[in-house]
């Protein structure tokens, strides 16, 4: 029988998985694009898929990944797991905070913000500062998918 | 930690870091060519999967697919219990199909590059891809959570 804090940590994990995938995606494939193909284009591409399925992708994986971090500390809180299991769960916690705080702050205002602007010099701009906040983000995304897969690990054996 | 559960969660990290590349594609990046257009759509695809992922999709696909068969091999040399081999064997069955849908899709994409700027004929190859490439991000989520059961049961 699986107990309930795996099963929490193994959720976690799958979705923490997805996300830094599509983050590392973001910051290596599809940034990068626009000094191909040039900013007014690669504008037209991002306000289509960023913020066409991706305001919900995003949105739905961040709040589920969130929530289920929450759901974690507090089960490992009421069951009092060891710390080898806790540390690792709250780091993804502390770790969580500070995404939300770089995502709703800077990186997702700076990407909105794409929609006032026509010109390309303006365009520039905004996606070599989007582009800066990505690269944290994408640090503490792959770091939050690491970390919560030591948590699965500590669970081994 | 033993090299068996070193090797699974090795595999179980690169597979979720592609599993969420390929997610993305299929659910974010392919339908926004129904927004934009698919000559639009294409100029994009030249300057990402023709540009940097040249060298990130078959790093990260060769990569998974590799760690993934390697993980089992160690399984088996290493005589682990049956309820570790048969989720290591699904995955590396899945990583197999993986690769197959992928020699499907690629070509289909790597047609992009010299083709026309014609709206037709580009819906055409982006719809032939993305069907393709629906199947592939399939089996590697599959991989992904396969490689998580291993990891629970190893």
């Amino acid at each position: 029988m699986i107990d309930t804090i795996v099963l929490l940590v193994v959720a976690e994990t799958a979705l923490n998985g997805i996300a830094a995938g599509a983050s590392l995606d973001q910051s290596i494939k599809q940034l990068p694009a626009r000094h191909r193909i040039g900013v007014v284009a690669y504008s037209a591409y991002s306000q289509a898929s960023d913020m066409g399925n991706g305001i919900f992708w995003y949105a739905g994986v961040g709040v589920s990944a969130v929530l289920l971090s929450l759901a974690t500390v507090v089960v490992a809180f009421v069951q009092r797991v060891s710390p080898v299991h806790a540390v690792p769960i709250a780091i993804v916690a502390g770790l969580f905070l500070l995404h939300m705080l770089i995502t709703l702050t800077r990186a997702a205002p700076i990407l909105l913000s794409q929609r006032r602007a026509q010109e390309a010099a303006k365009l520039s701009i905004i996606f070599d500062r989007f582009e800066r906040w990505q690269t944290i983000r994408v640090l503490v995304d792959v770091l939050i998918f690491g970390v919560t897969l030591w948590a699965l690990v500590s669970y081994i054996g | 930690m033993s090299l068996v559960v070193f090797m699974i969660a090795l595999a179980t990290a690169v597979n979720g870091l592609l599993a969420g590349l390929n997610t993305d594609t299929a659910l974010v990046k392919l339908p926004a060519r129904r927004r934009i257009g698919a000559v639009a759509y294409a100029t994009f695809a030249r300057g990402n999967d023709l540009g940097n992922g040249l060298v990130v999709y078959p790093l990260l696909g060769i990569g998974a697919a590799l760690l993934t068969v390697l993980a089992t091999a160690v399984a088996y040399i290493e005589r682990s219990p049956m309820e570790v081999l048969l989720p290591l064997s699904i995955a590396s069955l899945l990583s197999i199909l993986h690769s197959f849908a992928t020699t499907r899709a690629a070509p289909v994409m790597l047609s992009i590059k010299d083709a026309p700027d014609d709206e037709a004929l580009l819906t055409a190859k982006l719809d032939r891809f993305a069907r393709w490439h629906a199947i592939r991000a399939t089996f590697q989520v599959l991989t992904f959570f396969v490689l998580m059961w291993a990891l629970v049961v190893v």
